[in-house]
């Protein structure tokens, strides 16, 4: 089972040649995006997001999730029941699955490629600057 | 003038060209900071040249032959086979044995001449993300063989490359590509498949009396992987039918010569526990040649060729860390099956015993940190052949010491190589052996490199030397025509220079400079070259330009043969799913003339005149890509 979940990780934004710094300007800017606060807490269980989150200049891990104004989620084993709380995943899977899932950052045809879901911003009543516009995506193309 | 004019333009535009700081650029800047190549190169294995998919993407690069041009002195040679030739001295595959390839971690192996390099130098690219070219024996950690050149192909992988990928290519001669891609990935295991059909109608070349030669070339390559956590299988499968261009025509017009080549690998690799790999292949190679001269009284007038070869390796890897030291160990079989028919003038040429060849190498490596910064390389190996039939079983030792410094601005490299490489079973099996003693031949390198690592300006200057006993050839002066062990040391010295300046992600310039010179060549004399190139990548919203120029100098007795190449390649990108692009190469059909070394002039006598021909063809070629 541990292998499983193992693959998975590495299945995902494949960490195995990960630049951190370059990960955290684009964290940033895409939770910047997506929640309209100078100062944005996020909750992740994945160890290997921490050093992103932490190098973020507007971005602040929290402990719980219940103090977290998003969820970054990466592979299935670290995904908590289904809540209110608005996800950010790198897993396609979890994206197609979860109705929470608001948007995704992933590699398609060797590119990293960001995508928001246009319904699901609009359950959230997020409304993201015109600059954003070119990605969001809705679920039916995805 | 117009190219230089055309440089100049080229170079203000990336001069003034900004940058821009939109999240598309950061998306770029992630890609290619995260570039699988950051993973896999290995800096203190050797000397490298590295092509990351950036760079092949952005200079269309459609086969391996492109790449292998860019090989200090060297360069892309092709045989009067029309087959890829390190050496091309003179219808054997001469030095192949010197060049290795592999795909990931798995080598390419045609047992019969110790490389398939001659198969697959020139293989279709568009399944491979990036690809490492390592100078003289690298670390045991890449290969066990012992080289002069690896070339490691790294294929794409599903968990970067999920979906499907079409493309259609079109050109110069009819010459056309079609290939499909898919990969997926799954909770458990994820996979990769591409196909590609490639007809390639090379440039017709006029050999004696303006006759045409053909060397075009049909392939069908499929490639696949499947991986899990800790398990990796590679599939890999080429059918080739081609014209064998010169062929072995005394007067380089053979009435006809075709060959048919299907080659096929299944490779498993496992970490069985942590540290300790463990990899199994097989390979299977069938090879056909038929060649009638159109002279009837040639001494060779037809001759038929039928090789079947099989290779199985086992390795078994073992890596440590202890105190200072990352130590590798460990063992590697190698089981070689082959035959090797040949008909001469429609009578079977006695078919030798000699069928099978086995390698066991066993090596140690070390990495020992001496001081901060600073690292001591040692490794060696003893590998043991066993042959059947008369051919006596052989054992050697080689081992390479290397000295690295790095700092944050530098990095600072000394290796020295000691080398043995077994003969290649093919010399014991074919007609132009005649009983001569053949020997192991030796290599022995020192290669200093000093490097600055600071970007924008990435400079490198690497200085080598290079000795080469019993290199086998072909001795014509014999009759008849002898395999022989050049036991002359070739000297090689070589000398290379890297400029790569990176204005910022959109526009970037890349060179290289490169001096060598051969003493003691076979067939006597030395051989001095001048070869680089420069290499313009711009981008432009939703254009890339890649412009190339290819210097190419040989000088010999006071003379020079300056020529220069250029190539261009435009790419549009008319939406995520659809791709468009255009390339151009040896545009001017202005690129380095070799020589096929054993041709024969009808005209005069029959003397030895070789012909000169351009390897590289002038094609250009449009193509469609479009992803799903």
């Amino acid at each position: 089972m541990k292998k499983i979940f193992l693959s998975i990780l590495l299945l995902t934004l494949n960490l195995s040649a990960f630049d951190t710094q370059m990960a955290s300007k684009i964290f940033d800017k895409i939770f910047l995006a997506l929640i309209d606060k100078k100062e944005i807490y996020v909750y992740t269980k994945d160890e290997r997001y921490y050093e992103v989150i932490e190098q973020a200049p507007h971005l602040s891990l929290v402990k719980n999730s219940s103090y977290a104004d998003i969820v970054l989620v990466n592979n299935c084993k670290n995904l908590s029941p289904e809540s209110s709380l608005k996800l950010f995943t790198t897993n396609l899977t979890i994206y197609k699955k979860r109705e929470e899932s608001i948007g995704i950052f992933y590699w398609k045809h060797g590119r990293p490629k960001i995508i928001f879901s246009k319904e699901r911003l609009k359950k959230f009543n997020i409304i993201v600057n015109k600059q954003w516009q070119k990605y969001i995506i809705s679920d039916s193309k995805i | 003038m117009y190219k230089l004019l055309l440089l100049l333009i080229l170079l203000s535009s990336t001069l003034l060209s900004e940058s821009s700081e939109s999240m598309d650029s950061l998306l770029d800047d992630f890609a290619k900071k995260s570039d699988f190549s950051v993973n896999t190169k290995k800096d203190n294995s050797g000397e490298l040249l590295l092509y990351t998919r950036k760079d092949l993407e952005d200079m269309q690069v459609r086969t391996l032959n492109d790449i292998v041009n860019d090989i200090p002195f060297f360069g892309y040679a092709e045989n009067n086979f029309g087959n890829p030739d390190f050496f091309n001295i003179g219808g054997l595959y001469s030095g192949t044995n010197m060049i290795h390839l592999y795909i990931d971690n798995q080598e390419i192996s045609y047992g019969i001449f110790l490389s398939a390099y001659g198969i697959f130098g020139n293989i279709d690219l568009d399944f491979v993300d990036h690809i490492e070219i390592y100078m003289i024996s690298p670390s045991y950690a890449q290969t066990l063989n012992s080289n002069t050149i690896l070339i490691k192909l790294y294929s794409k992988d599903a968990s970067r490359d999920a979906g499907g990928r079409v493309t259609l290519k079109y050109g110069s001669r009819d010459t056309h590509q079609e290939t499909l891609t898919y990969s997926q990935n799954f909770t458990s295991f994820n996979y990769y498949a591409y196909g590609s059909h490639l007809v390639e109608n090379r440039m017709p070349y006029n050999s004696f009396n303006d006759v045409e030669l053909s060397n075009d070339r049909k392939d069908i390559h499929l490639f696949a992987t499947l991986k899990t956590q800790d398990d990796l299988i590679q599939i890999n499968y080429l059918k080739r039918e081609q014209d064998a261009f010169a062929s072995m025509a005394l007067t380089a017009i053979p009435q006809d010569a075709y060959t048919q080549t299907e080659y096929f690998h299944i490779g498993y690799e496992r970490e069985i526990l942590d540290n300790l790999d463990f990899q199994i292949n097989y390979n299977s190679t069938s090879f056909n040649f038929n060649h009638i001269d159109s002279m009837k009284n040639a001494p060779i007038q037809k001759f038929k060729n039928e090789i079947t070869d099989k290779v199985i390796s086992a390795k078994l890897q073992y890596k440590m860390n202890f105190e200072n030291n990352k130590i590798l160990m460990g063992i590697n079989s190698n089981y070689n099956y082959f035959t090797n028919k040949e008909q001469i003038n429609n009578t079977q040429y006695p078919k030798s015993d000699y069928t099978k060849q086995n390698r066991t190498t066993i090596f140690l490596e070390d990495e020992f940190d001496i001081f901060d910064n600073t690292l001591l390389i040692a490794g060696g190996k003893y590998v043991y052949t066993q042959n059947n039939s008369d051919i006596k079983d052989d054992n050697y030792l080689s081992h390479r010491v290397g000295l690295i410094y790095k700092d944050n601005s530098s990095i600072v490299k000394f290796f020295h190589t000691c080398d043995e490489l077994a003969i290649f079973p093919y010399a014991y099996t074919s007609n132009v052996y005649q009983g001569k003693e053949l020997y192991n031949q030796n290599i022995r390198s020192s290669t200093f490199s000093v490097a600055n690592r600071d970007t924008p300006l990435l400079a490198k200057l690497t200085l080598s030397y290079i000795e080469n006993t019993n290199l086998i050839s072909l001795d014509f002066t014999q009759t008849p025509t002898a395999i022989t062990s050049h036991t002359k040391t070739m000297k090689d010295y070589l000398t290379y220079l890297n400029i790569n300046y990176t204005f910022n992600q959109n526009h970037e310039v890349k060179s290289q400079l490169a001096y060598g010179k051969i003493t003691n060549i076979y067939g006597g004399g030395d051989i001095a070259i001048i070869n680089g190139y420069l290499r313009l990548f711009n981008s432009f919203n939703k254009f890339k330009l890649f412009n190339e120029f290819y210097l190419f100098n040989q000088l010999h007795d006071a003379q020079t043969d300056l020529t220069v190449s250029y190539s261009i390649a435009l790419s549009y990108e008319y939406s995520e799913e659809l791709k468009l692009s255009l390339k151009a190469n040896n545009l001017f059909y202005s690129a380095e003339k070799k020589y096929l070394p054993i041709t024969s002039n009808p005209n005069n006598n029959y003397q030895i005149e070789p012909l000169m021909h351009q390897t590289e063809d002038r094609v250009v070629l449009g193509k469609i890509e479009y992803l799903f």
